[in-house]
């Protein structure tokens, strides 16, 4: 039960730190482009996949509700205002997506444009402190990772939005040793083996990915970003001790999810396939 | 009743309501909007398109206050882990089921399903995109009765068992069938379609009864919204308070003499309570309980008057006089509101009149609520309140204004011609 518990736990998380992170990245990406033209194509690119890579993040969030409620009760009273800040920049980044495009007017959207950049900007933020505070970092590496997570999926959603676009944003500079050594302090609270790895293997990703934008090779170097995004993981995948709290009590949750996954996956293979081609024209959004 | 805790619970209210109001009507519409979209397959290519404007500009509605209930959703999950942390301490492995299952099952399907519903007007085809409208509504009411199961045991605990500090689950069968939960979810159905029909026939009532110049095309199609509205608003009307009733046989004692103002009942669930739990007050706000109640009521009578009024007038007269009849326009026009005052009243009868209990008779708000700093929890009141209630407004607001424009300006599936 611990196992599966912790499986599903780490596969949903996965998910959601690279397709909703990818959504992030992008929408902090947006400031990129300067018409109004421009900036509702980049909103088509990524916010026909929104509403489906979100979802990853509600179900983490679930299943740790469900299966580790001790540590979300510690970890959610310990970090409560960043977890605050995470709804907060959450909500900001999804009202400006979904309502920028409802005005025709100028300054609606240059406030909806504030509230999905600046919004999308404290998300990844909070989402940093709080990793960084599950895996029991002090004050100074939750800073570290605040300010490395949103370094970090502003590069993978600039990869995503070069995937998904006719034309994509430019090339971001990669900033591997700055992003890796921040997040090597951010997983202070995990083992030196743990820190080592993180670090290095962002800075890896990030610079092979950069090598593949540089030869248009657009989803590799999407998927290069998504491992930098995934090592960023590590330090609470691997400094907390995930003691799950369920007991047998719990099972149908684990049978329901395990039951849901394919269709899960499939409805999420829909949805890229039916969106799979480069996005050249605006959308609803 | 201690300023933190009362804090907590203003926060929790306050956000549920907002997120419910958004919820009402996102329930309402999906339902009308994946008949109406169904019966857009059918009939000549001009009824065809008609229809499919409708269903563009309800559905437009519909996005608008859907992304709003989204957003704030997403708040609500995570609320009880900040505010009421004591509840998953104590009941997680009992609590945390139906809620998981709903977003494992239930919104991570809507979601989904609504992305291909937005943008997929012109590359879904037909009968499959109606199929997808059918598929949010029916994962949106199971995400009700998953939400009720959980709320039915924080109302009156069944097929749970008190293991020192933990509640564990005893009896799942019973758990998922606690009638305090299930009752309510006709009740949550109709009330929502009410809140849809309202919503329909009102605006497009204020929309005929206007004097701003409109196409013929327009006109007919608000005619046409209007029935719609009005049908869903009737069909709900007398179904939504008999599915309430039902509910009034098994509510807590406390909340049912608080609702009566029975002092002497009162006394002696205090004083049994007492005896059971230590000293202390164990009654419900009775002010709060009786005035929701009150209100819920009164909208509600205002509401079948008003359906019997316009409803008669239809059946004697024919159809054509709530087009015609700029008085009938106005009183339909004035329901809007109403169904959701009744909502969010009904939710604060069934929620204030459980206090001081965040699980009745288990655990109670006090020992819930976090620990976290007071300046903390300020902060994330005061933000959280603020921005519920911009959200509502700039929702609301984004509504009438859309309401105001012509259909051939709605910018949802402008593309639908490919199909047509």
């Amino acid at each position: 039960m611990d196992l599966m518990a912790f499986a599903l736990m780490a596969l949903f998380a996965a998910g959601a730190s690279v397709f909703a992170g990818a959504d992030i990245g992008a929408a902090i990406r947006t400031a990129a482009f300067k018409s109004n033209e421009q900036r509702r194509i980049a909103l088509a690119g990524f916010g026909t996949l929104c509403l489906s890579h979100e979802v990853w993040i509600v179900v983490t969030a679930a299943l740790v509700n469900v299966f580790f409620a001790r540590i979300e009760e510690d970890l959610f009273t310990r970090a409560y205002p960043w977890v605050v800040l995470l709804l907060l920049g959450w909500l900001a980044r999804n009202v400006g997506l979904w309502l920028r495009g409802r005005v025709d007017d100028a300054i609606w959207r240059w406030l909806c444009d504030r509230a999905l950049i600046g919004g999308a900007r404290v998300f990844a933020a909070s989402w940093g402190a709080v990793l960084a505070y599950a895996s029991g970092g002090p004050w100074w590496a939750v800073a570290a990772n605040a300010v490395a997570l949103p370094l970090l999926l502003s590069r993978h959603g600039n990869a995503y939005l070069r995937l998904r676009l006719a034309s994509g944003p430019r090339p971001i500079k990669p900033r591997p040793f700055l992003i890796g050594a921040l997040l090597a302090l951010g997983a202070a609270g995990a083992g030196l083996a743990v820190i080592a790895t993180t670090g290095v293997l962002a800075a890896l990703a990030l610079i092979v990915s950069d090598d593949m934008t540089r030869q248009n090779r657009d989803l590799p170097a999407l998927a290069y970003t998504a491992l930098a995004v995934l090592s960023s993981l590590l330090p609470a995948v691997a400094g907390v001790a995930w003691q799950s709290s369920a007991s047998a009590a719990l099972a149908p949750v684990g049978v329901v999810a395990v039951c849901m996954l394919p269709l899960i996956v499939a409805a999420q293979a829909l949805t890229w396939w039916l969106f799979r081609h480069r996005v050249s024209e605006p959308a609803y959004l | 009743v201690t300023d933190a805790l009362l804090l907590a619970r203003l926060q929790f209210g306050f956000t549920a309501g907002g997120h419910y109001l958004f919820v009402v009507l996102t329930l309402g519409l999906a339902a009308i909007l994946s008949i109406m979209q169904t019966r857009a397959l059918f009939g000549s290519a001009q009824r065809r398109a008609e229809r499919m404007t409708m269903v563009r500009f309800w559905g437009q509605l519909y996005v608008i206050n859907y992304g709003m209930g989204i957003v704030t959703g997403l708040v609500m999950e995570l609320q009880f882990g900040l505010t009421w942390p004591g509840l998953s301490h104590a009941a997680s492995e009992v609590f945390g089921i139906p809620l998981a299952i709903e977003s494992l099952v239930a919104f991570f399907l809507e979601s989904t399903l609504l992305g291909l519903w937005i943008f997929g007007w012109n590359r879904i085809p037909p009968l499959a995109h109606a199929a997808l409208m059918w598929g949010i509504t029916l994962t949106a009411y199971a995400s009700v009765v998953f939400i009720l199961i959980a709320n039915g045991f924080l109302q009156s605990p069944a097929g749970v068992r008190v293991d020192g500090e933990q509640i564990r689950m005893a009896d799942l069968g019973a758990f998922a069938t606690n009638p305090s939960g299930l009752l309510a979810v006709p009740h949550i159905v109709f009330g929502s379609l009410l809140a849809g029909g309202a919503v329909m026939a009102g605006l497009s009532a204020a929309r005929l009864r206007s004097r701003r110049r409109r196409g013929p095309e327009e006109t007919a199609m608000f005619e046409r919204s209007l029935k719609w509205g009005f049908t869903t608003f009737c069909i709900a009307i007398v179904p939504v308070a008999a599915f309430g009733a039902t509910q009034w046989g098994i509510l807590q004692p406390a909340k049912f003499a608080a609702w009566q103002g029975d002092a002497a009942a009162l006394a002696s669930i205090n004083a049994d309570a007492v005896a059971r739990f230590g000293p202390g007050d164990y009654l419900p706000p009775q002010g709060w309980v009786q005035s929701a109640a009150l209100l819920m009521l009164g909208c509600w009578g205002i509401m079948a008057v008003s359906a019997a009024v316009a409803l008669t007038a239809a059946i004697r007269r024919g159809w054509q006089v709530l087009n015609g009849s700029r008085r009938l326009q106005t009183l339909l026009a004035y329901m809007v509101p109403l169904p959701f005052i009744a909502v969010l009243s009904g939710w604060v009868f069934r929620e204030a009149g459980r206090q001081p209990w965040v699980i009745h008779e288990m655990l109670s708000t006090e020992s819930a609520v976090s620990q976290a700093g007071y300046g903390g929890r300020l902060f994330s009141f005061a933000a959280f309140t603020l921005v519920f209630a911009l959200l509502v407004l700039a929702n609301w607001w984004l509504i009438l204004r859309h309401v105001r424009r012509s259909p051939a300006e709605v910018s949802l599936g402008a593309e639908v011609m490919a199909w047509t």
